[in-house]
């Protein structure tokens, strides 16, 4: 009977997760003699079949003798309410009764992740549980060591995503915790890893957000006075390639061949590699700074003053007003730039550019029409141990201990250590090329970094022998530049400047319907309140409340308030996971959230009416 | 007696909500320190049917006591939590329960 369960379990495991049952049969020897470990039987006292394990001269249970499922009840009893859609991480198989009691009492809509440590567990309690009864028609995710958990990290993350964490649930069965130490650390780790990487996202943006608004405030002005990238395509010449020179710690082994290129090409430098370039006597074409944050010494520099600039609303305004040269940006989606445009009948071209200045700096290469891109310094690698070129933040930068780090394969070395976000950027290079590409545009793409990590699409040649084989021609992309004449025209830009110093009054207008709102909640709260709640007004109300949220949210200056207001969607988003047991409770809730959610709209329209005011309201 | 034995109870409840709301692993070294205790309580339990137990049962019951030790022993030997939180919450504190106060325990969940 038991070799049948397990049969019938393979087979709804190969339905659910297609070609497991092959992976299992053809791994299954080699992870039982890996794991070293022996499960045997034991009979509670209620007849139940109970699992202990063997393992190091020790036996430990995995469920009790006399009451197997107590400890499990008393468990899950602990999670509380399992709220829809809540994640849950259970560590551990060896005792079923856990899993039963958690889909007794989680919601049907709660993600369930089993991680199980040991695959001779696994394939013991296949004998003896029904899957399709316990699974039922939930989403049951089950990573096993040695079969599929390699991925479990992604997973973890999915199931993490929006603002699940605030209502995610984890255990792990007692015992694994001393027989999978390893594993079970490992998983946990993980898990902390991913819950610190998501709440340091929201407290990044938390505090950033207000940067950004300030930032983007002082830049505006030179949106109206400058230029969209996109005009660089009508004066830039196509035919020769286009450099892009990042600050990888390769830079330093072959920067000074550069010289070779310079008019014979386009060079565009990331912010952090402008230092040791003009150190080497090389002015690049461009530079590309996008860091909110960026100190100003990084290119503080005499030299650095002309040179052009792509750049983005929000870069650092520190940054752009030391910086004096032309000033190119791109669309970023942001509702009131992109009015500066659609006001004058324009179009405001935008770029997909990726996260970061080397990203932006190729995919700029690209839109515009070079044909021939060569990278410089693109190590997404700690080559020699090293996070960036000399020169860059430091005269000689530090040597890093790498032992531990992630290790990809090289352009010239096997393996070079890397990070999750360098080697994210890595692959947002190739899968960009690959897009290029495959949606018919030609592009040769060669990596002349003389180091780092490999780049899929891209031909590896020695910068001396790209320059040689590439930069044949001649040009002066300075008189290119001179060409170019600003977006706006006087009289367009003075319309700008108007709409300019309206925006203090457009923030009031926000405020007051923020009260307006405020209003209409504190209604709603009375109202449910009542004993006898009047449902006919309490729609009425809903409806209102829907309205003025709409003018709200149509408001062209809306968006900053929106992203300062990172705090205000955690609390709107976690209340829209709970359920409610009446339309009384439900509206107490929605009033009270929405009075939290008006008040900080009201503090952010303040906030910006005043920032505004000392900005953009008085150019 | 009584109150050796509530205490007792209380104690091996303690020690079990610990181990899952507090989750630490140290449920194994709390549970030695009630060993007097429990030595006590078992040896005043199988001394002499002093109950008014009917016999055979009474020899069932001293049976069971035994096996629960026999897991107590080798939980502690093992430094099984699994096992040693069976034997003393479902073994010995329900054999705590045959003497504890009436309506101890429903005065006590409320």
């Amino acid at each position: 009977m038991q070799i049948n369960q397990k049969k019938k379990n393979l087979e709804i495991l190969d339905r659910l997760y297609p070609g497991i049952k092959k992976l299992i049969e053809e791994r299954k020897e080699e992870l039982q003699k890996k794991e070293q470990v022996k499960i045997e039987e034991d009979v509670a006292l209620n007849g139940e079949t109970i699992l202990k394990v063997k393992k190091d001269g020790r036996v430990l249970y995995l469920a009790g003798r006399r009451d197997p499922a107590g400890p499990a009840k008393n468990q899950i009893g602990l999670l509380g309410k399992i709220e829809a859609t809540a994640p849950v991480f259970m560590i551990g198989l060896g005792n079923i009764h856990y899993l039963e009691e958690l889909v007794k009492v989680a919601d049907k809509n709660a993600v369930i992740m089993i991680y199980e440590p040991s695959f001779s567990i696994f394939y013991k309690v296949l004998e003896q549980v029904d899957i399709e009864k316990m699974f039922q028609d939930r989403m049951i995710v089950l990573c096993v060591e040695g079969i599929n958990a390699e991925g479990y990290e992604k997973i973890i993350m999915q199931m993490l995503r929006g603002d699940r964490v605030a209502v995610m649930q984890n255990f792990i069965l007692p015992n694994y915790e001393v027989l999978f130490l390893e594993q079970v650390c490992a998983f946990i780790k993980c898990l902390d890893k991913l819950v610190k990487e998501y709440r340091m996202e929201v407290n990044t943006i938390l505090r950033y957000t207000t940067v950004k608004a300030d930032n983007i405030f002082h830049n505006v002005n030179y949106i109206r006075t400058g230029y969209q990238a996109i005009q660089l395509s009508d004066v830039l010449p196509l035919d020769v390639p286009a450099i892009v020179v990042s600050a990888g710690p390769s830079l330093n082994k072959n920067i000074h061949e550069l010289k070779k290129a310079k008019n014979r090409a386009f060079i565009i430098a990331v912010d952090t590699a402008i230092r040791p370039l003009l150190k080497e006597g090389i002015i690049p074409d461009m530079f590309a700074i996008v860091d909110g944050l960026k100190p100003l010494n990084l290119v503080e520099l005499e030299a650095c003053k002309e040179i052009p600039l792509i750049t983005t609303d929000d870069a650092a305004k520190a940054v752009l007003e030391y910086h004096t040269g032309k000033k190119f940006f791109y669309n970023q989606g942001r509702r009131y730039i992109n009015h500066l445009y659609s006001m004058n009948n324009k179009i405001y071209a935008g770029m997909v550019v990726g996260g970061s200045v080397a990203t932006l700096a190729l995919a700029l290469s690209c839109y515009v029409g070079f044909q021939t891109i060569i990278l410089v310094g693109q190590d997404f690698a700690y080559t020699n141990n090293k996070s960036h070129a000399d020169g860059t933040f430091k005269e000689i930068m530090d040597t890093l201990d790498t032992s531990k780090y992630k290790m990809v394969e090289g352009n010239y070395e096997k393996e070079v250590p890397t990070d999750i976000v360098l080697n994210d950027y890595r692959v947002w290079f190739e899968e960009f090329i690959k897009h290029w590409r495959e949606n018919g545009r030609e592009i040769a793409v060669i990596n002349a970094t003389e180091g780092g990590a490999k780049i899929e699409g891209t031909e590896i040649l020695a910068l001396k022998d790209a320059i040689e084989r590439e930069c044949t021609k001649q040009v002066d992309i300075q008189s290119c530049f001179e060409q170019l004449g600003p977006v706006f025209d006087k009289e367009e830009q003075e319309r700008i400047l108007q709409f300019f110093h309206e925006t203090p009054n457009e923030f009031r207008k926000v405020f007051g319907m923020a009260e307006e709102g405020e209003k209409l909640y504190r209604k709603l709260k009375k109202m449910c309140s009542a004993k006898n709640m009047d449902s006919a007004g309490y729609e009425k109300l809903l409806r209102k409340i829907k309205k003025i949220n709409k003018k709200i949210e149509s408001s062209i200056v809306y968006q900053f308030i929106e992203e300062t207001m990172v705090l205000a969607d955690q609390i709107i988003k976690t209340g829209q996971y709970r359920e409610y047991a009446s339309f009384g409770e439900e509206g107490m809730e929605i009033a009270r959230e929405g009075i939290q959610y008006m008040e900080l709209v009201k503090q952010c329209a303040k906030l910006f009416e005043n920032l505004s005011g000392q900005t953009v309201g008085v150019l | 007696m009584e109150e050796k034995i509530i205490q007792l109870y209380e104690d091996i409840n303690y020690i079990g909500y610990c181990c899952v709301y507090g989750k630490k692993n140290d449920y194994v070294k709390r549970a030695k320190s009630l060993i007097p205790d429990i030595q006590e309580f078992v040896t005043w339990f199988t001394e002499k049917n002093q109950f008014g137990i009917e016999d055979t049962l009474y020899q069932a019951l001293k049976n069971n006591m035994f096996d629960i030790l026999k897991d107590c022993i080798e939980a502690f030997q093992q430094e099984d939590r699994v096992l040693l939180l069976d034997a003393l919450e479902y073994g010995v504190a329900e054999y705590l329960k045959m003497f504890l106060p009436e309506n101890y325990i429903e005065e006590r969940n409320k």
